[in-house]
């Protein structure tokens, strides 16, 4: 293989008190891989990606992060990096929610420039420039005076990417884009991250929309009991169908 | 009538707006250091370190349990007790922001609460620290969603301050029993104090709407409409 990977996980556990939601993930995200996690409702998708973001704090488990280690195991014993260290990472794999959870006090550019600004540190009057870029890229060069609640569905989900993009991300992570949707407004959002994975985001998403991921996927997870059950090319886990009935099952049901 | 136009308004108006002077000197500083305590509170409750928020708790218990009369009744008699001599003035303010704080710290809190996590997630998520998130994302909406109901805690206490009369602190009620001691003219001096009181608190209440718009983005201020969005043209549309 080339270069180290992007993103190293290993023996990931997560549980909240006796429930144990992950059980030994281990998943490693080569640079410019486009990895979609599916599976059903309740196996720890979402969980998953907030420990990769450290959301949540895992309970166990090694993370490494274009070569940093920001968890691991010390004698059995979890260990994190500090804080600070954790917000740097995280400013470079910024997380995009079903619910977009834009700033609702905030314009569409404000909202945009806020990481780079704040975060980054970056000179306000660069931001916003390379806002302009990115919201236009998105389609909304039109809407940057806008507060959230004056967007569609679509319109905010898009803003929502371009702020994961403004912090010049190694990595973004979808937690079902498009699942807070109304079906005409989801299409806008596909197109948005089919460009970025064209251009080579490292990409990891949680998504219901199986003929999308079955397009777009360098590799499909199928996440259920806690855990990657199995992986593949869209064709391996996909188009075989007998070889795990679970998938199979899953599968037969998001047809409906 | 003419009386009270012409002889016992410029003889006494001027002498009950003096009064007035401290009410309102007394609610401005009683309201702004309320809002600071009120605010302390409400974060060192959300804060969720126990050691923190049970003193707090009962702090806030206490106050709200606890006639304001009485509370400044003990400030003021109990504090030179432990060698803190305050003046009327300054024991009234304490008692009223020590109240208002307890009040204000649960709006503040509720506010807080109201917002739902999603905003707080989305700024961890680009690495934005917890205070940043609180200071640009958090606070700005959630005093946002408290000004009408602190702006109606202030118009209160622009008339719960006549209480401290009753700590000898020369505000307007009092002002208004020192012309009656002399006068006997109660109904005509009560009745130019009620004034008063109206007064300052229709324009508080204007004040607080005007902060309120100034506060709100253009789009959502009632009676006007800007940047109309395609949504909610189409909900005005199918409106009307
Ligand atoms: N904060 C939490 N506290 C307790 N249980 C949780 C919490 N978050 C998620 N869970 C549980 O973890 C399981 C996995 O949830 P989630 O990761 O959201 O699954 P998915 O995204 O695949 O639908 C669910 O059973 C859910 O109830
Ligand atoms: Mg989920």
């Amino acid at each position: 293989m080339n270069a180290e990977p992007i993103l190293q996980i290993s023996g990931l556990h997560k549980a909240y008190g006796d429930s144990k939601i992950l059980r030994g993930v281990d998943l490693t995200v080569q640079r410019g891989e486009v990895i979609f996690l599916i599976g059903p409702s309740g196996g720890g998708k979402s969980t998953l990606l907030r420990c990769i973001n450290f959301l949540e704090t895992p309970c166990a488990g090694e993370i490494t992060f274009t070569g940093e280690r920001l968890c691991h195991q010390d004698n059995q014993i979890y260990q994190q990096v500090d804080e600070s260290r954790l917000r740097m990472a995280r400013s470079k794999m910024p997380m995009v929610f079903q619910q977009f959870n834009l700033f609702s006090n905030r314009t569409v550019l404000e909202n945009v420039i806020e990481g780079p600004v704040h975060v980054l540190r970056r000179p306000r009057q660069e931001a916003i420039a390379e806002a302009r870029v990115i919201l236009d890229k998105v389609g909304l060069s039109a809407r940057l005076d806008y507060y959230p609640d004056q967007l569609s569905g679509g319109q905010r989900q898009r803003v929502a990417i371009a702020r994961a993009l403004a912090m010049k991300p190694e990595l973004i992570l979808f937690d079902e884009p498009t699942s807070a949707l109304d079906p005409e407004l989801v299409s806008g959002v596909l197109d948005t991250i089919r460009q970025l994975a064209q251009e080579g985001m490292t990409m990891i998403i949680v998504t219901h929309e199986m003929n999308f991921a079955r397009k777009l996927a360098d590799r499909i997870c199928f996440v259920a009991d806690g855990g990657i059950l199995e992986s593949g090319s869209p064709e391996q886990l996909l188009a075989t169908p007998a070889r795990n009935s679970r998938i199979a099952s899953f599968i037969q049901s998001m047809q409906h | 009538m003419y009386d009270f136009l012409f002889v016992l308004i410029p003889k006494y108006f001027p002498f009950l707006l003096k009064g007035a002077v401290v009410t309102l000197q007394l609610s401005v500083l009683s309201m702004a250091l309320g809002i600071l305590i009120g605010l302390a509170v409400a974060l060192g409750r959300l804060a969720r370190r126990p050691w923190l928020d049970w003193p707090l708790r009962c702090y806030v218990e206490l106050w709200r349990g606890v006639p304001l009369v009485v509370q400044l009744l003990v400030i003021y008699f109990t504090l030179p007790q432990i060698g803190l001599t305050l003046s009327g003035f300054w024991a009234g303010v304490l008692g009223l922001s020590l109240n208002l704080g307890a009040y204000l710290s649960e709006v503040f809190r509720a506010a807080i609460l109201s917002l739902d996590k999603g905003q707080r997630e989305a700024g961890l998520s680009i690495g934005m620290s917890r205070n940043k998130i609180y200071l640009r994302v958090i606070l700005p909406q959630a005093l946002k969603i408290a000004i009408p109901t602190v702006g109606g805690y202030f118009i209160s206490l622009l008339k719960d301050s006549s209480l401290v009369s009753f700590i000898a602190v020369n505000e307007l009620l009092r002002h208004g029993s020192i012309v009656i001691a002399n006068t006997f003219l109660s109904m005509q001096v009560y009745l130019m104090v009620a004034i008063i009181y109206f007064v300052l608190s229709f324009v508080a209440a204007r004040g607080v709407h005007w902060i309120e718009q100034r506060l709100t983005p253009a789009h959502l201020r009632t009676g006007t409409r800007i940047n109309a969005s395609p949504i909610s043209s189409k909900l005005t549309e199918a409106k009307s």
